[in-house]
């Protein structure tokens, strides 16, 4: 009795085990699938055009916002079995993870993506290149930078609110820091040039700290340190902390002339946190060009899908009917130069008082400078120049001697193998 | 009536199994499993390769790693000896049954603990913000300043305000362990105390404090290893990146920016287990000094 208990126990658990590993139903309709992951919930979009293109094609879409999706995607990338067929990477990661074997090389064929890519943004084409010269990442959004300014304020306080009359008058930091003395005196203290010192330090970041081994630091960064000590101290900043509640209220308050930022900026800052204030706000090009962000797509190297892995990256970045809807539909601003060219005489925002900002941003996108990164610039700019720049500015460091003894010093600490004289 | 050996069944091992089991897979594993990451150089997507104690004697020669080390402990003892010591004196006063409302205040004094603690780092961070804080728009409402301080500038203020919170969000916690230790104190010691004529004050010093002893043994050797693992806290109110010249950034926070935002995972490891020393060395101490002091 006792041993016919115990089988018939054994038995159900192990039927039960063996029911959840059963076979999933043949698939009928032979419909093939691709996984993609990324960090944010934008490729939505594309996925569903894409699917309507290739019907046969379904895309399985990860999206794992926030700080855990590199630690996730590096640790996907070792395990074969779980890892995404294809999978997007931030400007901020692109050139840590360019080099690492498991993004597939391309240049290759059948890809021959070194051919494609002319039609893309130089800049943008110099981060999707590993070291040996190989493309193995494409960048499909577009990130030139401009001045947002508000027109209201600059129609006060500048007597026009025409971009080009205001681009000629801030068009250097000398012009921006006398308006900013200015507007700063006239309205109170309630109104300023600009929210912070990012402001100033963010046209800059790009430049390479790295060349061949060696820690190499530009002279523009020792200008950088100049620049935003002399906006504090001619109280040109609102000195409101980036992402903070106060910047945030600071665009639809009409409290800051004057914000730096890139193409998608538009969407995710400015309509995001002003909503009301469509109409008001005008582009016009800076003291410097430059670029932020960017996201890249890759295909895993190890892959059992890489022919239906790269009809989707090159449905993303090369498609130009499919780039086209997606810049008309939803205001986005790829890397597709071809395409953008076409559509900058046509598309206007009504945010922006109804201003051509595709034209403006295709110009502008062709002036952003080409810096050859590496893996450690990311680190050593965000990390270890912007701590030291901070302490610079509120005078717990005094001189760029002590400046440049500190960010070495960091240097050796944080990456070893780099020379540092 | 009783058998005369004792059934030594396997049975009882059944029972306790699972807890074992689940303990193996998702904690021992995984802590002997960083102890190997942290004699390589493993990067998260690069084979790693083995370095034997270099990631150890390199965190021995950081200077970030005895800044974060210092940062802990002073937050930690900021906070801990006035949660300590004023959530004893509360228990004290609320373990008074004549006191009227003091089921009130009991709850009163815990309900900053249901508070999570990244919310409190966003709420003193909000209100303590250069331009839009409001501390800084009531002072200068009320004429006491005329500019905005940039309260989150200066180092020393943003480790007292880390411990501040701490000291919030953990005194009456503190209280209600205290509280419950006071409920197994014989109630006859106090009342003879109290016919000999002694005041609350004697009684407090010379009967509370010394037959709760074990508690407050149990609360240094658990706030050791609460406030060495400082994170949530500091790691809100300075948007993770540890404010003016890292002076509030922890350990713990170090641990993370190591580990998940460099995804330098052996150094990380190396990093967590030379914390793990140091708990184990603090709570060593702690426990000592607390036995020699109740010999003499």
């Amino acid at each position: 009795m006792k041993k016919w208990f115990k089988s018939t126990i054994v038995f159900v658990c192990v039927a039960m085990l063996l029911a959840g590993c059963q076979l999933s139903p043949s698939n009928q309709t032979k419909q093939q699938e691709i996984t993609v992951w990324s960090f944010t919930d934008e490729a939505g979009y594309a996925i569903e055009k894409f699917e309507q293109k290739y019907p046969d094609i379904k895309v399985n879409f990860v999206n794992i916002p926030g700080n855990f999706y590199i630690t996730k995607l590096k640790s996907a990338l070792q395990t074969t079995s779980k890892a995404p067929d294809v999978f997007m990477i931030e400007n901020a990661n692109i050139r840590e993870l360019i080099d690492v074997p498991y993004l597939e090389n391309l240049s290759a064929s059948p890809y021959n993506a070194n051919e494609l890519i002319q039609e893309q943004y130089a800049f943008v084409q110099a981060n999707e290149k590993d070291t040996e010269g190989n493309v193995r990442a494409i960048g499909y959004q577009g990130t030139p930078g401009g001045i947002y300014y508000r027109r209201d304020l600059a129609k006060q306080y500048l007597g026009t609110d025409d971009p080009e009359k205001v681009g000629s008058q801030i068009d250097t930091w000398e012009k921006i820091f006398e308006i900013g003395e200015k507007v700063q005196q006239l309205s109170g203290n309630k109104v300023h040039a600009l929210a912070n010192w990012n402001a100033i330090s963010n046209s800059y970041d790009g430049i390479p700290w790295v060349k061949d081994g060696k820690l190499v630091i530009d002279p523009t960064y020792m200008e950088v340190l100049d620049l935003v000590r002399e906006a504090r101290e001619r109280h040109v900043l609102a000195e409101y902390e980036d992402g903070s509640a106060g910047y945030a209220a600071s665009m639809q308050k009409g409290e800051v002339m004057f914000y730096p930022g890139a193409t998608w900026g538009l969407q995710y800052t400015f309509k995001a946190n002003a909503p009301d204030t469509e109409g008001m706000w005008g582009l016009a090009p800076g003291p410097s060009a430059f670029s932020a962000g960017g996201t890249y797509i890759s295909m895993y190297s190890k892959s059992d899908k890489k022919d239906l892995a790269w009809k989707f990256i090159e449905f993303y970045n090369f498609d130009h009917e499919f780039l086209s809807e997606l810049a008309k539909e939803q205001d986005y601003f790829t890397s597709n130069m071809v395409v953008n060219d076409k559509l900058a005489p046509s598309l206007s925002s009504p945010y922006l008082g109804g201003q051509k900002h595709f034209a403006f941003f295709s110009e502008a996108a062709k002036r952003v400078p080409v810096y050859e990164r590496t893996k450690y610039d990311a680190t050593i700019n965000n990390d270890i120049y912007k701590n030291v720049l901070q302490l610079y500015l509120n005078q717990d460091i005094q001189t760029k001697d002590e400046v440049v003894k500190r960010i070495k010093r960091d240097v050796v600490l944080r990456f070893p193998e780099l020379e540092v004289d | 009536m009783f058998a005369k050996t004792i059934r030594k069944d396997h049975y009882g091992y059944y029972f306790i199994a699972p807890f074992f089991i689940i303990f193996t897979i998702f904690g021992l594993y995984p802590i002997l499993y960083s102890l190997y990451i942290s004699f390589t150089n493993f990067d998260g997507i690069t084979t790693p390769d083995f370095v034997g104690i270099g990631n150890y004697v390199a965190v021995l020669q950081d200077p970030l790693f005895y800044k974060t080390l210092f940062n802990t402990l002073f937050i930690w003892g900021v906070s801990v000896v006035p949660q300590l010591t004023i959530s004893l004196v509360l228990a004290f006063i609320l373990n008074d049954k004549l006191l009227k409302g003091r089921d009130f205040f009991r709850a009163v004094y815990f309900f900053p603990n249901i508070v999570t603690a990244a919310s409190l780092g966003l709420l003193v961070s909000l209100i303590f913000d250069w331009q839009s804080g409001g501390l800084n728009h009531f002072l200068m409402q009320i004429g006491i300043i005329q500019d905005p301080i940039n309260w989150k500038n200066d180092p020393w203020f943003m480790r007292l305000i880390v411990s501040s919170i701490l000291f919030f969000q953990y005194f009456g916690y503190s209280m209600v362990i205290y509280l419950a230790g006071l409920q197994g104190i014989d109630p006859s010691l106090l009342e003879a105390a109290q016919m000999d004529g002694a005041k609350k004050k004697h009684i407090f010093i010379h009967i509370i404090v010394p037959m709760l002893r074990p508690i407050i043994l149990f609360q240094m050797i658990t706030s050791i290893i609460g406030g060495i693992q400082i994170f949530d806290q500091p790691f809100t109110l300075t948007n993770g990146n540890g404010g003016p010249d890292r002076a509030a950034m922890t350990s713990i926070m170090y641990l993370y920016n190591v580990a998940f935002q460099s995804t330098r995972f052996g150094y990380g490891a190396a990093i967590a287990f030379c914390l793990f020393i140091i708990i184990i060395l603090l709570s060593v101490a702690s426990f000592i000094m607390t036995k020699r002091k109740s010999r003499s």
